[in-house]
């Protein structure tokens, strides 16, 4: 499947940089040819709206001959006698009429009710719906439209089938964790090929307003053409491009209140210092309150929540956009900018939050008949501020933290709690702050020429520039009265980095139809790409007086954390595609790309990706007449392979860091030399996957469903974390020796029906998909300190592992004829958790009494969307949830007294057991080692994390055209909606059902958010 | 002809910036081109010097013992080892066997390649090489020490040789170490000022007379001291002129004392063990505590231990070794602030936020540790001092219980050894430095109880109760902290912290690592594990 040649085997040329600059003069030039004939003109109007159209096609039917509808909707066109007009635009449908010897011809065009006759987006090119042989899912500007949040795939989360978005964090400026099909890979990248506009980008920065449809390749078949960079799915995103014709404006505002959803819910102080004491006891400790003490606890009732102190109880946000298209014959635009506030629920500084500013132009000239530009620019900036310290680290404080400590004391100084030497709330108020400043420029050009009727050469060159900085001023806390404080060093760093990613495209489009059956598509194509990546950051100890937090003030300079690097890789690709359609029923398709990366040695840096997809429209047989309500009826097949090249650089280089900071010698800094381990055979990591789907329409398309079947079998997975005897020194140099399945299956069905006059639609979708290790190179891997997973054969990646809980001892007895629990010196007592003996050799061991226990997979994972329309109101609800999870929590935010610490305890430590409550939902308390035994990992910490969540919900009114009309206000519609509003989850812990990330596994993720908004929209 | 040049120009386009496949490395260099120049050599091997010990592990080393506890669970585990609840899946089993294959994995590769590089003397190559065949040394002794038999690499192994590669005899082992250090004789007495902290002469010789001790070969012992003491063959070595409490602090790194450290420097290579050692009104977290029974080892200033009648529970800190207050922050403890001003620490029952058990981040013994105490540290907790490793006092002490073990310990040696390290310490007592007239057994207890004192918290007591096989008395049963008296009937009053197991059977050598036996078949378990 590989092919080696280190030069560009199609084209050699190579032209100075001057001859590139003529490139852009060239592109400007206008070589319209005119030609002269009789005439006949008239007017294309909208047959719904009256709106005259511009920019429809006027042909001769049969010839070449063609004009296009001006300003006022009006063409003139020269023809011959009784010949045949046909007028058609993009998304009506096309009319024909006779010239009948009348000098005039008006034409009203039917927009396009038949959802099949869509066209969608994909890989280099669009492609209609009802042509499609492979697996892509796609949605519309609507997903974007008013909702509360403030990046792009936070809308698309649960729109899509086999799209699987978790939103870890809610913390402004924190983006969201996207797969498609499962994950392929053990530690490369699993985040999917994002193209705005066929440039890569980012789907955080783009304003969601701007979006116009978003394809999501699914499948080998349609993501192939993508090769090298395919393999977790590709998601291309297209921006308005704006229509011809009057000028419109549109202005939408929203502005809501985020809350925190779900939060752990505390004991009482009283209830605290009573379990406090009983978990002494347990351990074997003297009690720490004495009854006066806790009757003291008990007037001050709960106490102080830390969690609570370190976070508002709503924060607010706003977005607001404003965005203008219009256009003459020739040229059209569309152009946007957009805002985004959202303040962060972290009390202290009002600045903590995200600002974005999004502006982006687009501009669509047709120069001639056969030549065409696009121009695309866009600017995203953010700034985003929060504390200077970790977000983590001051949530695992704050839960830590007993709730018979104040935040504050009496005379309003922050406290040092016991087992701290910092207070969550002191940082967050007197600590500095850190921001992040992000500003990216993406702009692109794009030229298209028709050289013959059925042959279209395009060539592409984009850029795209980021640069992002962050400042970190951390101010020195004086926590006087009280001494201890941890927080005595004020420093300021300062981090740069830009990388500019560069994509040049040429791609070659053929389309003929030979006779009434035969029709072909073709593509050809080249494509270049590059990233530069350059960093620098710099950190300064000591701000003298605690202000002016710039390096140049800063004492002493930080040597570990001041560094600058930079590094460069680059892709350079071939590929194809071609399409054959006979009869419209029978549709094939085959794509071919090979790719060389700089990422791999130079025998290794081609791989070839190809894909094949056929399709039968069983609707289009002539014996499917017989059964008119079916309107269409598709049965699809697709195989194909794509690659994944996130794998980070030089890996097959055995590389010397010099370290200038290795060791000293009598205060003398001095270098020293590290190697690391390499593997020159390096490749490719190769997904080959097989799809089979089934299309189906009913009633006129009203009722519509797909359903796809898939199996992606991911080989010479890498592998850089091999287990090896410690004696060999260091850790196993990467490997492509690992495999992976994922299997699964996605439906969709939309369902469109009106009751009286109110329209109703439905959208529901529904997916799973299961990962198998099918090759874990040989050797089992186990990983995780308070998380432990395994990676095995047969079993899902990092599946959960650990001891099988067997509920709790109630007796002395049951511990001694029990399995020995020694996980400390002691042993069990009753009220431990007892585990089960797998190998039965008398004694509870990690070795060898381990059980694989689940893993943090979503599984059905499905959306639900309902919309209704009647007399101006609209109403939308979506529903969105996961049907099967497990999430293994561990540390503090699920164990009382965890470990050694004073605290937590939460309200459902309270059912915990005691002699006098053998069914308790909790082990005894304990502290310490006394713990060892309930701490063991084991499933007791295992939850079920499924949920069902109400996702939005909106509710709007439009004002009838004929008020708004006089003033000039074309619509006008005022909503109320909510994000996350209620949340069904069986997660005791008290955090939400979604989170998913590393710090997911101890509960120290910032809290997803519900938002409550209200919110207008205007067009004029 | 527009046509023409049109093409000509997207194609253009497409190569814009046309890149190399072959992108250049932009920060380091490969394999391919090292080793070409007498700097790459001299890089590789300070590359081995971090790994003489890792900070923490080295601080956390003394709670395996009797002398001190840990509250946390830090320092991979070492509470859960030193009481008794661990297997061959211990962190802590795992990361002294790991770090210390990964210290051998630097000096191996540079062993193998110094050969290659051109342009270096012979006199510094045999030097750099015997720099790092002694921290290989240093590496193999301490594995022997916890494993008995381990696997000799001596060159740099492949992943498929490291799978196959079988236990070598202790034996074997031992006798490498040896030649080893015999070969670092070869090394320089002293370096220059910007490579002070290199491997010397001395410290080669004193931790071999340190392998030589733990196999109780006292003749061997004797004679490597005596060359070290009595014929100066590592040059002048002595005891740090100035106090003992001010031999660890910052200001005298590098002294005189000094035979082997792991070096740190402020700022820029600084070690964080401070946390765990001072108190929380300092910023501390109190993870490391002495024990009661250690305090209760010091001596009274009059040379007798705490079972005199002199000495008196109620204030149980006059009158004592002065070593006592150098190493321990007991209740009414002064230490100095950064500014020069000094803070009482009070730890007795309900005096405070320093007080035992008062809060998470206090003692759970009602000590901290005074010994590594740095007012300098930035932030109090991230410290430039140095940690030693190895220092003259302790081969005065080896030297005095080798020469006590061969029955040739008289007044002399003992007014070499015992004597000046008392002086040193501050004792003034007469009877405390005269040489005593005891059994030999008693002779042997004075020392033993010297050389807890002397090297208290310096990682060594371990070592010393497995030589001396009295593990299974010191490590099991219940360690102390201060009398608070909340049980007076219970141990008369002074409180339990940890209940320890020893199981002499197997504890005296710990398992060989469970992932280590997992990938390598040939790999046999140390016994009754």
């Amino acid at each position: 499947m590989r092919k080696t040649h280190h030069t560009s085997p199609i084209f050699g040329i190579y032209l100075s940089q001057k001859s590139r600059l003529i490139l852009s003069f060239f592109i400007m030039i206008n070589f319209a040819v005119l030609h002269a004939q009789n005439s006949i003109s008239g007017i294309v109007k909208d047959g719904k709206t009256s709106e005259t159209i511009i920019g429809a096609t006027v042909s001769i039917k049969g010839t070449s001959t063609a004009t296009m509808t001006d300003m006022d909707g009006a063409y003139t066109i020269k023809v011959p006698a009784n010949s045949v007009i046909v007028v058609s635009y993009v998304g009506y449908e096309s009319v024909e009429k006779t010239v009948d010897g009348s000098t005039t011809l008006d034409f009203i065009l039917k927009e396009e009710q038949n959802i099949l006759k869509e066209v969608i987006v994909v890989g280099y090119g669009t492609q209609k719906k009802a042509n499609l042989s492979s697996a892509i899912g796609n949605v519309g500007s609507e997903v974007f439209e008013n909702k509360p949040v403030t990046s792009a795939s936070q809308s698309l989360q649960g729109t899509i089938a086999g799209l699987v978005i978790q939103q870890g964090s809610s913390e402004p400026g924190q983006g969201t964790n996207i797969t498609i099909r499962g994950i392929g890979t053990f530690q490369s990248g699993t985040y999917p090929l994002v193209l705005i506009d066929g440039l890569e980008g980012s789907i955080d920065n783009i304003n969601p307003n701007d979006i116009e449809s978003v394809s999501v390749l699914k499948d080998a078949s349609s993501a192939a053409v993508y090769g090298s960079r395919a393999a977790n799915g590709v998601i291309l995103i297209t921006t308005k491009m704006g229509k011809s014709g009057k000028t419109r404006v549109s202005y939408d505002y929203l502005y809501g209140l985020q809350q925190p959803t779900n939060m752990p819910k505390y004991a009482k102080a009283w209830e605290y210092a009573e379990l406090r004491n009983e978990a002494l006891i347990n351990s074997g400790l003297p009690a720490k309150f004495t009854p006066d003490q806790i009757n003291d606890f008990r007037k001050i009732g709960q106490g102080t929540v830390w969690l609570n102190e370190i976070y508002r109880e709503n924060a607010p946000q706003s977005t607001q956009n404003l965005a203008v298209e219009g256009g003459g014959e020739k040229t059209s635009y569309h152009v946007s900018i957009g805002n985004v506030n959202q303040k962060s629920l972290f009390e202290g500084n009002d600045a903590y939050g995200l600002k974005r500013n999004n502006a982006r132009i687009n501009i669509h000239s047709k120069l001639s008949e056969k030549f065409s530009i696009t121009a695309s620019g866009a600017y995203n900036g953010s700034v985003t501020k929060e504390h200077a310290y970790w977000t983590n680290w001051l949530i695992e404080q704050a839960t830590r933290i007993p709730v018979i400590y104040p935040v504050k004391d009496e005379n309003g100084n922050f406290t040092l709690p016991s087992g701290s030497n910092s207070n969550g709330l002191a940082r967050l108020t007197k600590g500095g702050m850190r921001t992040y400043q992000n500003d990216g420029f993406a702009g692109s050009i794009s030229a298209e020429w028709s050289i013959i009727k059925d042959l279209k050469l395009k060539g592409f060159f984009g850029a795209n520039l980021a640069d992002n900085n962050n400042h970190e001023f951390r101010k020195s806390i004086d926590y006087a009265p009280y001494t201890g404080g941890g927080d005595n060093e004020s420093s300021v760093m300062d981090r740069f980095e830009r990388t500019l990613l560069l994509n040049s495209t040429l791609t070659l489009n053929y389309s003929k139809k030979i006779g009434e059956n035969h029709s072909f598509t073709g593509l050809l194509g080249i494509s270049k790409e590059s990233s530069d990546r350059r960093w620098f950051q710099a950190r300064k100890i000591g701000i003298p007086g605690n202000e002016f937090g710039v390096l140049g003030n800063g004492q002493i300079t930080d040597e570990s954390n001041t560094y600058g690097s930079g590094e460069e890789w680059g892709i350079q690709s071939y590929f194809g595609r071609i399409n054959y359609s006979y009869k419209d029923r029978y549709l094939v398709e085959g794509n071919v790309r090979a790719d060389g990366s700089s990422r791999f040695s130079s025998g290794n840096h081609w791989g070839v990706f190809p894909s094949f997809s056929g399709a039968w429209r069983i609707s289009k047989e002539n014996f499917m007449q017989a059964a008119p309500y079916i309107s269409n009826l598709k049965i699809r097949a697709s195989w194909g392979q794509v690659g994944n090249q996130d794998i980070g650089l030089y890996k097959y280089l055995r590389t010397v860091s010099v370290n200038t900071q290795a060791y000293s010698f009598k205060d003398n800094l001095a270098n020293g030399a590290y190697f690391s381990e390499a593997n020159q055979d390096l490749s490719w990591e190769t997904s080959q996957m097989l799809d089979f789907g089934i299309d189906a329409g009913f009633f006129n398309n009203k009722l519509a469903f797909t359903l796809d079947f898939y199996s992606k079998d991911s080989k010479n997975v890498l592998v850089n974390n091999l287990p090896v005897p410690g004696i060999y020194g260091s850790g196993a140099p990467t490997q492509n020796i690992g495999a992976i399945n994922n299997k699964g299956w996605e439906f969709t069905v939309n369902y469109l029906f009106n009751t009286g006059k109110v329209k109703h639609s439905i959208n529901a979708n529904i997916s799973d998909n299961v990962n198998e290790v099918t090759d874990d190179g040989g050797r089992t891997l186990i990983s995780g300190t308070d998380v432990v997973t395994i990676l095995k054969n047969g079993f899902p990646i990092n599946s959960y592992y650990g001891l099988k809980s067997d509920g709790f001892f109630q007796n002395a007895n049951e511990v001694a004829n029990g399995p020995k629990q020694n996980f400390n010196a002691a042993g069990a007592k009753p009220g431990d958790i007892r585990y089960i003996d797998r190998n039965g050799d008398g004694v509870i061991k990690e070795e060898d009494d381990r059980f694989i226990l689940g893993n943090p997979f979503p599984r059905y994972t499905y959306g639900f969307t309902y919309t209704a329309n009647w007399n101006g109101l609209d109403l939308s609800i979506f529903i969105q949830g996961v049907g099967k999870r497990s999430m293994w929590i561990r540390g503090e935010g699920v164990e009382a007294f965890h470990n050694s610490n004073e605290g937590p305890v939460m309200d459902y430590h309270i059912d915990r057991w005691t002699p006098a409550n053998p069914n308790a939902e909790y082990p005894r308390l304990t502290i310490g080692t006394e713990s060892a035994n309930n701490a063991a990992k084991s499933d007791f910490w295992i939850e079920d994390a499924s949920y069902l969540r109400l996702k939005n919900i909106q509710l709007g009114y439009t004002i009838p055209t004929r008020f708004t009309d006089q003033l000039g206000i074309a619509k006008f519609r005022a909503y109320v909606t909510g994000q996350n509003l209620v949340t069904l989850t069986k997660l005791k812990s008290g955090y939400d059902p979604e989170v998913n990330s590393a710090e997911a596994s101890n509960g120290r993720v910032y809290p997803v958010t519900k938002v409550v908004a209200i919110g207008l929209s205007v067009n004029f | 002809m527009k046509t023409k040049y049109i093409v000509i120009l997207l194609i253009t386009c497409v190569f814009w910036g046309c890149e190399n496949l072959d992108t250049p490395l932009q920060d380091k260099e490969s394999d391919l081109t090292f080793w070409d120049k007498p700097e790459d050599a001299l890089n590789a091997l300070n590359s081995c010097y971090p790994d003489l010990y890792n900070a923490d592990q080295f601080i956390f080393n003394e709670s395996l013992s009797d002398n001190s506890y840990t509250k946390s669970n830090n320092g991979s585990l070492v509470r859960d080892v030193a009481n008794g609840s661990y297997d061959a899946s211990s962190p802590l089993i795992r990361d002294v066997w790991n770090s210390r294959y990964v210290g051998i994995k630097h000096c191996n590769i540079l062993l193998d390649n110094i050969n290659k590089v051109p342009g270096l003397g012979n006199e510094l190559k045999t030097r750099y090489m015997a720099e790092a065949r002694a921290i290989r040394a240093f590496h193999y002794f301490i594995l022997m020490n916890n494993f008995g038999d381990v696997p000799l690499v001596t060159k740099e192994i492949s992943i498929e040789e490291s799978t196959k590669i079988s236990r070598t005899p202790k034996s074997e082992v031992l006798q490498f170490i040896l030649n080893e250090l015999d070969f670092a004789q070869v090394l320089p007495n002293s370096y220059a000022s910007t490579d002070k902290g290199r491997f010397t002469k001395g410290a080669a010789m004193a931790l071999k007379a340190r392998v030589l001790l733990c196999e109780n070969r006292w003749e061997d012992v004797a004679n490597i001291c005596d060359a070290l003491i009595n014929k100066q063959q590592a040059g002048n070595l002595d005891l740090f002129s100035g106090s003992y409490a001010d031999l660890f602090k910052p200001q005298n790194k590098n002294n005189i004392e000094v035979l082997l450290d792991v070096q740190f420097m402020p700022i820029n290579r600084e070690q964080g063990t401070q946390y765990y050692l001072i108190p929380p009104s300092l910023g501390g977290f109190a993870a490391i505590s002495p024990t009661q029974e250690l305090a209760d080892s010091y001596l009274l200033s009059n040379g007798k231990t705490i079972a005199d009648p002199s000495y008196n529970e109620l204030t149980p800190y006059a009158n004592r070794d002065p070593r006592l207050d150098a190493t321990i922050i007991r209740h009414g403890s002064q230490l100095e602030n950064p500014n020069g001003s000094f803070t009482t620490i009070n730890t007795a029952l309900g005096s405070g936020s320093d007080a035992i058990n008062s809060s998470s981040n206090s003692t759970p013994t009602g000590y901290y540790v005074a010994k590594f105490y740095d007012k300098t540290a930035r932030n109090m907790l991230y410290s430039g001092s140095n940690l030693i490793l190895i220092r003259y006092a302790e081969v005065l002490l080896m030297y005095a219980e080798a020469k006590a073990k061969l029955n040739t310990f008289t007044s002399t040696e003992w007014n070499l050894t015992i004597k000046k390290l008392r002086t040193r310490a501050g004792f003034t007592n007469a009877n405390a430095l005269n040489f005593p007239t005891v059994s030999s057994s008693e002779m042997d207890e004075i020392i033993r109880r010297e050389r807890r004192s002397e090297l208290a918290m310096e990682g060594l007591r371990i070592m010393d109760l497995r030589r001396w096989k009295t593990a299974e008395t010191a490590l099991n049963g219940w360690v102390h902290g201060i009398k608070t008296n909340e049980a007076p009937l219970i141990d008369n009053g002074y409180i339990r912290v940890e209940n320890r197991i020893f199981n002499p059977a197997k504890n005296y050598l710990w398992p060989i690592p469970q992932s280590e036996r997992d990938l390598n078949k040939n790999l046999t378990q140390n016994p009754n594990w």
